[in-house]
C-alpha cells in the first residue's frame, strides 16, 4: 500500500547500496593493511599512538558504513520482490531481516 | 662516514618512504570512501520520488544518516594523509640535518687530528709551543663535539615536536568524528536505526549459534543443556528471538513438554523423592528461562512505529505463522506426553505471568487464539486437560484482566470480529466441560473482572454473545438444569448491566437503528458509555436470564432469592427515568405524562414477557409431564417475590406489576402448553388474569398520581373525606397512601374519591394498553 515504484527501481538503489557498502569494505580492508604499515614507521611514540588509534577507528567505521549499507540494500531488495504487496514496507524498515 | 659520528650523533628512527605510502593509502582510501554514490550525493541509492510511505521515509532517513558518516569518514581521512606527508617531510628534514652535521663533525674530527698530528711535529722542535698548539686543538674540537651535539639536539627536538604535533592534528580530525574506537560502532549505529537492530539481531545470532554448538536437539536436551541456558541473556529480545528462531516452535514445544513432565508430580503437590528434588528444581529452573526468553522475544520493543518495533512485529508474525504451520502437521518429536503448541505457549506465559515478567505483545497473543479454538474440544480427552499450567483459555483472560487493551484485542479477534469472544460464550460451553477453566463461571468471572477497564464495545459484544448464547440453550433439546447451569453464572452480571445502563433496553426497543452499532460510541443520559443491545431479541433474552434462577430446585425452599432481587432492581432501573418523568409532569403536562407512562408499560410489558418465556421454557425443556413442569414454574415464579427491601409506594407498587406480569405469562405460556381445562375455565382464568394486570397497573399509577398530589384545590381528599365521613386514607402530608399499605374500607373510600379525579380515571388505560404493546412485541420475537 505504501510503494508505488517499479521493482527495478527499488532494486537499483539497492546495488548503488551494495557497491557502495563493497567499496567501504575495501577501503577498510586498506586501512587495516595500513595500521600494519604504521607500525613499521616506527616514529614518536607519540604520532604512532595516534595513528595507531585513528587508524583502528577509522577501520571499524569503515566497516560499520558498509555493514549499514548492506542492510539498507538488502531492506530494498526485500521490498522490491514483494512489489505491491500490503507490507512491503515494512519488509524495507526491518532492514531486510526477512 | 665515521662510526663515531654515526654514535655520536643518532639518526631520527623512522622511514619517510613508508611513511609517504601510507599517506597516499590513506588519501586513496579517502578518495574511494568519497566516491561512493551516496557520499556524492547524499542519497545516491536514487530512490523514487514517487515511493512514499513509511518504509520510504525510513529508507531515505536512514541513508541520509549514513551518507553523512560516509563523507566524514573520507573527510578526516584526507586531513590525515596530509599529517602524515608533513611528518614524512619533517622526518627527511631531519635526516639531512643529521646527516650534514656527522658530516661536520667528521671535518671536525679530522682537522683536529691534523692540528694534533701539527703539534706533534712542533713539539720536536720547539716543546712548549707544541704542547700549546695540540691543547689548543684539543680546545677546539671539544667546543665543535658540543656545537655540533646542541645542534643535533635542536634537530631532533623539532622532530619530536613535529611528531607530538601530528599526533595532536589526528586527535583533532578523528576524534571529533568517531572518538573512541570502542565505542565508534555504537556511536554509528546509534544514529542508524535499522542498521543497529539489525546489527544486534546479527550478533545475537551468532552468540546463540556458538551456544548450540555441540549440544544436540532441543528434545534431546541434558540437564546440563538445560543449565546451561543461564549463559545467555534471556531478557535481551534479540538473544531471546535467536534462541527461539534457532530451535523452533517444534524444539520449544518438545523442551516445554519434557519440563513440564518432570514437574508434574511438583505442580500437583506430591512430594519427589529427594534424588528427585534436584531434578524438579532444576527443570523448574528451565521452565523460567525458557518464560524469559519468550517473554523477551514476544514483547514489544522500542516506540510505537520505530524501526525496532516493526521488526519485532514481523519477528513476532513470522514466529506465529511458524507456529501455526506446526501446528497442523504431526508431531515427530519423541515427546513423553503429547503437548500441542498452545500448551508449551500456556506454560509459558502462566510461568512467565507469575514471575511478573512483561506480557507478549497482544498481536503474539492474538495469534495463539484460531489454534486454541481449534485444539481445545479435540483436547477433552488429552492428558493435559486438568493441567492448570497448560490451559490456554486461563492463561489468555488472566493477561487480560488488568489489559484494557490486551482485552479488547483478544477478545475482539480476529480483527475486530469477537469470533474468540463467541467461542467462549456461545459455543464452549458445549464443547468444552473438562479443565481448570472450562466452567462457565469461570469464564463468567473472568469477564466481571473484565469488563470494568475493558472498552464499552466489548461489553456490548458480550451481552450480544450471552444473548446468542441464551438463543443457543433455547434451540437445544436438553436438560433443564444444563440450560439454567450454562446461562446462571451469567445472570449476576447481566442484571448488573442491565441495572446500570437502562438506556440500553430503552434504546434496543425505542430506536433500534442507533442501537445496533456494538462498536459505535456514546454516551447515556445518566453519563455512562452507552452500551448497545443489537436488537429486541438480544433485549429479550438478556431479560429473560435476568429472571432465570439459579438453582431452580431450591427455590422452593426460599423466597426472595438472589435472582428475584436482581430482576426487580433492574426493571426499577429500567422505568426510573420514566417513573420519574410521570412525577414530574403529571401536575402539569398530563400528555408528557402519558408518553411517560407508555414507555414505562412497554418496557415493563416486553422484559416480563421475556422473562416468563425463558422461565417456562426453563421448566419445561426437560420433563415431558406437564405437571412436573408447572411445578417448575410455580416454584421460579415464587423466586420473584417483591424483595422485602422494597419500600411502599411506587417501587413497590412497580415490582408488584412485573411480578403479576411474569407470573401471568407464565402461566398463560404452560396453559397454552399444557391445557389443564378448556372452554369457560380458561376463559376464567384469563379474565381473572385481566382483573389482576388491571388493578396492579391502577395501584402504581394510582400511587404516582398520589404522590405527585395532582388534583385541583376542590378535589382535596381531606375535604371529601370529611363530607363523606369516610375511612381516613391520607398520610400526614394530605396525599392517599400507597394501594397496597390500604385496607380494604380504605381502599373502597379512595376509590370513590378518585373517581372525581379525572387523571386517576384515565392514566391507568394508558399503561395497560403499553403494557400489552410490550407483550406483544416479546410475544412476535417468540413466535419468530
Amino acid at each position: 500500500m505504501f510503494i508505488h515504484v517499479a521493482p527495478e527501481d527499488l532494486t537499483g538503489g539497492a546495488d548503488s547500496l551494495h557497491s557502495d557498502g563493497e567499496c567501504l569494505r575495501a577501503a577498510a580492508a586498506v586501512l587495516r593493511s595500513a595500521h600494519g604499515d604504521a607500525v613499521h614507521t616506527g616514529d614518536c611514540a607519540a604520532l604512532l599512538d595516534a595513528l595507531s588509534h585513528a587508524l583502528e577507528t577509522t577501520t571499524i567505521a569503515a566497516l560499520t558504513l558498509a555493514e549499514a549499507a548492506a542492510t539498507l540494500s538488502a531492506g530494498l531488495v526485500s521490498a522490491a520482490s514483494r512489489y505491491a504487496t500490503a507490507d512491503d514496507a515494512l519488509a524495507l524498515a526491518l532492514g531486510g531481516v526477512r | 662516514m665515521s662510526t663515531s659520528a654515526v654514535a655520536q650523533l643518532p639518526g631520527p628512527v623512522g622511514d619517510p618512504d613508508r611513511l609517504l605510502t601510507l599517506a597516499r593509502l590513506l588519501a586513496s582510501v579517502s578518495a574511494d570512501a568519497g566516491g561512493t554514490s551516496l557520499a556524492r550525493t547524499g542519497s545516491a541509492v536514487a530512490l523514487p520520488a514517487s515511493w512514499s510511505g513509511v518504509a520510504a521515509d525510513a529508507a531515505r532517513a536512514e541513508a541520509g544518516a549514513l551518507a553523512a558518516h560516509i563523507r566524514r569518514l573520507a573527510d578526516s581521512l584526507a586531513p590525515l594523509a596530509r599529517i602524515l606527508l608533513g611528518y614524512a617531510g619533517a622526518l627527511t628534514q631531519a635526516r639531512q640535518s643529521v646527516a650534514l652535521l656527522r658530516h661536520e663533525w667528521d671535518a671536525a674530527d679530522r682537522e683536529h687530528r691534523e692540528r694534533r698530528n701539527r703539534a706533534a711535529a712542533a713539539a720536536s722542535v720547539d716543546l712548549a709551543a707544541g704542547l700549546s698548539d695540540a691543547a689548543a686543538a684539543d680546545r677546539d674540537w671539544a667546543h665543535e663535539q658540543a656545537r655540533l651535539l646542541a645542534r643535533h639536539t635542536r634537530v631532533m627536538s623539532d622532530l619530536a615536536d613535529a611528531g607530538r604535533h601530528a599526533a595532536a592534528a589526528i586527535h583533532v580530525t578523528t576524534g571529533s568524528t568517531f572518538g573512541d574506537p570502542g565505542s565508534a560502532r555504537a556511536r554509528l549505529l546509534a544514529t542508524l536505526p535499522l542498521t543497529e537492530d539489525t546489527a544486534a539481531s546479527a550478533a545475537a545470532t551468532a552468540t546463540v549459534t556458538r551456544w548450540l554448538q555441540g549440544r544436540p536437539a532441543p528434545s534431546w536436551w541434558t540437564p546440563a543443556d538445560l543449565a546451561g541456558l543461564a549463559d545467555l541473556d534471556l531478557t535481551d529480545p534479540h538473544i531471546a528471538q535467536a534462541l527461539l528462531s534457532a530451535i523452533g516452535p517444534g524444539g520449544l514445544r518438545a523442551v516445554v513438554g519434557g519440563l513440564l513432565d518432570r514437574t508434574v508430580g511438583a505442580a500437583r503437590g506430591r512430594s519427589a523423592a529427594t534424588d528427585e528434588d534436584g531434578d524438579v528444581r532444576a527443570a523448574d529452573t528451565a521452565l523460567r528461562a525458557l518464560a524469559t526468553a519468550y517473554s523477551a522475544a514476544l514483547s514489544c520493543p522500542g516506540a510505537p512505529g520505530s524501526a525496532v518495533a516493526l521488526r519485532a512485529a514481523t519477528w513476532r508474525a513470522a514466529w506465529s505463522a511458524g507456529v501455526a504451520r506446526e501446528g497442523r502437521e504431526p508431531s515427530g518429536a519423541p515427546e513423553v506426553r503429547p503437548l500441542r503448541d498452545v500448551h508449551a505457549a500456556a506454560a509459558l506465559l502462566r510461568i512467565g505471568h507469575e514471575m511478573g515478567l512483561s506480557a507478549p505483545a497482544d498481536d503474539a497473543l492474538a495469534a495463539l487464539v484460531p489454534a486454541i479454538i481449534h485444539a481445545e474440544p479435540l483436547d477433552q480427552a488429552s492428558v493435559w486437560r486438568e493441567d492448570p499450567r497448560t490451559d490456554a483459555v486461563a492463561a489468555l483472560l488472566d493477561l487480560a484482566r488488568d489489559r484494557p487493551d490486551t482485552a479488547a484485542t483478544l477478545l475482539g479477534t480476529p480483527l475486530g470480529t469477537y469470533a474468540f469472544l463467541d467461542y467462549l460464550v456461545v459455543t464452549r460451553p458445549d464443547a468444552v466441560t473438562e479443565g481448570p477453566s472450562g466452567s462457565v463461571a469461570y469464564v463468567a468471572d473472568v469477564m466481571a473482572a473484565i469488563l470494568p477497564c475493558a472498552p464499552i464495545s466489548v461489553t456490548s459484544h458480550l451481552l450480544d454473545a450471552i444473548a446468542t448464547r441464551v438463543g443457543t440453550a433455547q434451540a437445544q433439546v436438553g436438560p433443564r438444569l444444563s440450560l439454567v447451569d450454562s446461562l446462571a453464572p451469567w445472570r449476576a452480571l447481566v442484571a448488573q448491566l442491565m441495572r446500570e445502563h437502562p438506556d440500553s433496553t430503552d434504546a434496543a426497543l425505542f430506536a433500534p437503528a442507533s442501537a445496533r452499532d456494538l462498536d459505535s460510541e456514546g454516551w447515556s443520559a445518566t453519563g455512562l458509555p452507552r452500551i448497545r443491545l443489537r436488537d429486541e431479541l438480544s433485549a429479550a433474552r438478556l431479560w429473560g436470564l435476568i429472571g432465570l434462577p439459579s438453582d431452580p430446585d431450591a427455590l422452593t425452599r426460599e423466597v426472595g432469592t438472589a435472582s428475584g432481587v436482581e430482576f426487580d432492581r433492574a426493571v426499577q432501573a429500567l422505568c426510573a427515568d420514566d417513573l420519574a418523568q410521570a412525577l414530574d409532569t403529571v401536575t402539569s403536562d398530563p400528555q408528557a405524562t402519558q408518553a411517560a407512562l407508555t414507555r414505562l408499560g412497554t418496557l415493563v410489558g416486553f422484559t416480563t414477557a421475556a422473562t416468563a418465556d425463558l422461565l417456562v421454557h426453563a421448566a419445561t425443556s426437560q420433563d415431558a409431564v406437564n405437571g412436573t413442569a408447572r411445578k417448575g414454574v410455580d416454584a421460579m415464579l415464587d423466586s420473584l417475590k417483591v424483595p422485602a427491601g422494597v419500600k411502599t409506594g411506587v417501587p413497590s407498587a412497580l415490582a408488584s406489576l412485573a411480578l403479576v406480569l411474569v407470573t401471568q405469562v407464565a402461566q398463560s405460556r404452560m396453559a397454552q402448553l399444557a391445557p389443564t381445562s378448556a372452554g369457560a375455565a380458561a376463559q376464567a382464568s384469563r379474565d381473572q388474569a385481566r382483573v389482576e394486570l388491571r388493578s396492579s397497573s391502577r395501584a402504581l399509577v394510582w400511587d404516582l398520581i398520589s404522590q405527585a398530589g395532582a388534583w385541583r384545590p376542590e378535589d382535596n381528599p381531606r375535604d371529601w373525606i370529611a363530607r363523606h365521613h369516610a375511612p381516613d386514607f391520607l398520610d400526614a402530608n394530605g396525599h392517599p397512601r400507597p394501594w397496597s399499605a390500604l385496607t380494604r374500607a380504605q381502599q373502597d373510600a379512595y376509590a370513590a374519591w378518585s373517581q372525581t379525579v379525572p387523571l386517576y380515571a384515565t392514566l391507568p388505560s394508558y399503561l395497560e394498553q403499553a403494557i400489552d404493546e410490550g407483550r406483544r412485541r416479546a410475544d412476535d420475537l417468540i413466535k419468530t
